[in-house]
């Protein structure tokens, strides 16, 4: 009666055995479910120095503990392992349906260890689970899997379905785990690590109950956030036009403008991650050509292809993952595009626009119709894939790539017709595009160490289209987080979007005119809310909780409510914020136990200004990476030279029945 | 025997979550759009009405209290 079903599986596939391993109480009080749970499974069961493609990976596919509750925007879940991309703790999040399946096969998270000996996909249903072979699925893309699978399965409920594409079964290390048609869980890897476990699909058809402490109170929130969701729009002669002129004027002013998370409620509706599409170019958010340039390399006649009306209008609904009242997401139709080769693809987030837009200085919006949908098919990360071919344009441009070495292939700026064809090698792992298939850090290792500074990247993950410039705090989770290179962690503006310091008491409240230099220095109030990003965005992946709520503002969406209703545990919001802090320092713990130096996370300094843009809104914008960190870690209670965490902060925290390894605590 | 009621759903209410068809264990309810508001946002919708069995969890499962079994 808990929110959680007590349970997880975990899967063998070197001896197709299936073991049911019952959670105590205590473990989801301390970390939750979600990535917490998934944290203290790989913390547990996972061999320390495990090779990340061997068999002795763990992955798993852990759902929320909100999902399934009847609360409202916490459908999303996580593959979680250790990533072949950093060799630390990987994860990816995702939406779609996936996440409430999982539970309704009666576990909060389902693992694998071992490699089966051929291909095949796990299937769930009420009467339990099977292995099921998969070689005649080995070589499909991921919406062909799903058809072919759907008719190989006869199943009451509707299949949810989570599988690789041709990326992961080549074991590229930017591939990802698709569901849902291309809703993609991309990042860290976990699409190789899948591969290299021979698995192709998990395919889930369950429909058990999922029991909470108080349904009425989780109802009576659901209701309230639902009115003010429903009630937030934008006037209906609202166009994309503003878009850049509202980028414009907000980095017209130095000042903090701490505006009422439901406005980006309201812009989510009406257009998705899209809005930022053309925002973001006059903001200075989108990256230019590698990084390295600005809106005057990608003026208004070029970029202006990319506004999200004209995007919309291929939409022909939208699309909500589960549990989700905003619906970012759309149904593109795409037959119109490139002679008709797809009919329909998943709404290009601005992730995608941007990495194969303005990072490349592609003006053709079909082509990025047509790429988002060959990323999503073939199961590759896309903002990897645009970091790695704009790290490949540039050693071009510098001509240390002949024509000879990329097999003919033009890599000048913007040829749009040479990045799709290098996407479509990528994910074959054939050509030029073997080269790149791995990411930007291991593409620059092939060739050659001069090439490094052009490769952009925190650990070997490739950054989101978010620059660090404009919002230093971001850099600081691009560097520091576990998960290296995540726009999805912490921001200044998302910290004023979230208004987490009506309920934490130590979180700093941001004024309305708030002088905002001050971000770019490493000062206590940053310390501060950089800590209290990291620990918010860990309660929220252990929840299921879709980053786009946590955007509406927690005075609207009422995470901490909603999780003592389910639980029947009465914590406080400063409680769920110790449990955020132990996750994420459990997951730093993961990564030094690993062997990794954390300080080797620092982001290509690139993006931290050194040197400054000399055009742009950014012109002239850097910080001290290096202290910023520092003062990031000592928030978190990790030692401010080493990034590891100190002996005082684990005693106070404490971790369960797992014996943490005594790391050299600085 | 089972219910033989039917849920019927209220889209002046209904926030197209989803959730009710995710619930649905013989998931009758599909979600498709149905121009009832400018987002274009797909609703759920009982396909085969004789496929349900009527067994309510969808109606309890919506948090909005938008579903009626009639
Ligand atoms: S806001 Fe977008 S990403 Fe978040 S749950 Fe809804 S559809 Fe999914
Ligand atoms: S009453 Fe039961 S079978 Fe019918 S639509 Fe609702 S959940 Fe499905
Ligand atoms: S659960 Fe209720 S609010 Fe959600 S889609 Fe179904 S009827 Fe609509």
């Amino acid at each position: 009666m808990k929110g959680y079903c007590g349970k997880i599986l975990m899967v063998d596939l070197t001896s197709s055995a299936f073991d049911e391993i019952a959670i105590p109480d205590d473990i989801y009080e301390h970390f939750l479910s979600g990535v917490g749970l998934g944290a203290y499974i790989l913390y547990k069961y996972l061999p320390k120095g495990t090779d990340p493609l061997s068999p002795d990976n763990v992955l798993g596919f852990v759902s929320g503990l909100l999902t399934g509750t009847g609360s409202f925007m916490t459908g999303r879940w996580l593959a979680v392992c250790k990533s072949p991309l950093t060799g630390g703790f990987g994860d990816a999040n995702c939406g779609g349906t996936f996440s409430p399946a999982i539970k309704q096969c009666g576990y909060d998270a389902i693992f694998f260890k071992g490699k089966a000996a051929k291909p095949v996909f796990l299937f769930i249903d009420n009467k339990g689970p099977r292995l099921i072979d998969a070689l005649s699925l080995w070589g499909q893309d991921t919406v062909e899997t799903e058809a072919s699978i759907r008719s190989i399965v006869t199943s009451k409920k509707r299949l949810a379905i989570a599988t690789i594409g041709p990326a992961g079964e080549h074991q590229s290390l930017i591939a990802g785990i698709s569901n849902d048609g291309g809703r993609m869980a991309a990042r860290s890897g976990v699409g190789a690590v899948m591969g290299s476990k021979n698995l192709k699909a998990v395919v889930l058809g369950g429909s058990k109950l999922i029991r909470t402490q108080d349904p009425d109170e989780i109802k009576e929130i659901s209701q309230a956030y639902a009115k003010k969701v429903k009630s937030s729009n934008l006037p209906a002669i609202t166009t994309g036009a503003i878009l850049p002129i509202l980028g414009k004027s907000m980095v017209a002013t130095d000042k903090a403008i701490p505006i009422d998370g439901m406005m980006s409620t309201a812009i989510m509706k009406k257009w998705g991650t899209g809005f930022g599409n053309t925002m973001g170019m006059t903001m200075g958010d989108a990256p230019v050509k590698n990084w390295k340039g600005s809106i005057a390399d990608f003026p208004y006649r070029k970029y202006h292809h990319m506004n999200p009306d004209l995007i919309q209008k291929h939409e022909t609904q939208k699309y909500h993952c589960y549990s989700c009242i905003i619906g970012c997401g759309g149904v593109c139709d795409i037959k119109g595009v490139s002679k008709g080769r797809f009919s329909h693809t998943h709404k290009p987030e601005y992730e995608t626009v941007a990495a194969f837009g303005s990072l490349l200085l592609n003006k053709d919006r079909d082509a990025i119709f047509l790429i988002n949908e060959l990323l999503n098919r073939g199961g590759m990360d896309s903002i990897s894939a645009g970091n790695t071919i704009a790290f490949a344009m540039e050693c071009y441009e510098k001509g240390w790539l002949s024509d000879e070495a990329t097999g003919g292939l033009d890599l000048s700026w913007g040829n749009t017709a040479a990045i799709v064809t290098l996407v479509e090698q990528m994910i074959a792992a054939e050509g030029f595009g073997a080269v790149l298939q791995n990411g930007v850090k291991k593409a620059s290792e092939i060739l050659g160490l001069a090439s490094a500074p052009l490769a952009m990247h925190a650990g070997g993950q490739e950054p989101g289209m978010h620059d660090p410039r404009l919002d230093p705090i971001l850099g600081i989770h691009f560097s520091c987080d576990p998960t290296p290179g995540r726009h999805t962690i912490g921001a200044g503006s998302y910290y004023n979007y979230m208004r987490l310091w009506e309920s934490v008491s130590w979180a700093p409240k941001v004024k309305l005119g708030e002088d905002k230099t001050e971000e770019y220095e490493a000062n206590s109030n940053v310390g501060l809310k950089s800590m209290a990003n990291a620990c918010i965005k860990q309660v929220l992946d252990g929840s299921g909780g879709c980053f786009f709520a946590m955007l509406s503002g927690f005075n609207h969406f009422k995470l901490f409510d909603y999780l003592n209703a389910a639980t029947g545990w009465n914590k406080t919001p400063n409680e769920y914020m110790t449990i955020g802090l132990r996750m994420q320092t459990l997951r730093q713990c993961f990564n030094v136990r690993e062997g990794i130096n954390p300080r080797d996370f620092k982001i290509n300094k690139r993006l931290s200004g050194q040197p400054p843009l000399t055009e742009g809104p950014l012109k002239g914008k850097s910080f001290k990476m290096d202290e910023m960190m520092g003062i990031h870690y000592q928030f978190m209670g990790w030692d401010q030279k080493t990034g590891i965490p100190t002996r005082a902060a684990l005693e106070n925290l404490g971790f369960c029945d797992l014996e943490m390894e005594d790391i050299s605590h600085g | 025997m089972a219910n033989p009621k039917k849920p019927v759903i209220d889209y002046e209410i209904c926030m197209a979550c989803g959730i009710c068809a995710a619930d649905c264990p013989l998931s009758c309810l599909a979600l498709r759009k149905k121009n009832i508001d400018s987002y274009q946002n797909a609703y759920p919708v009982l396909d085969d009405y004789y496929l349900c069995n009527g067994c309510t969890r969808c109606e309890k499962a919506c948090p909005m209290q938008a579903i009626r079994m009639v």
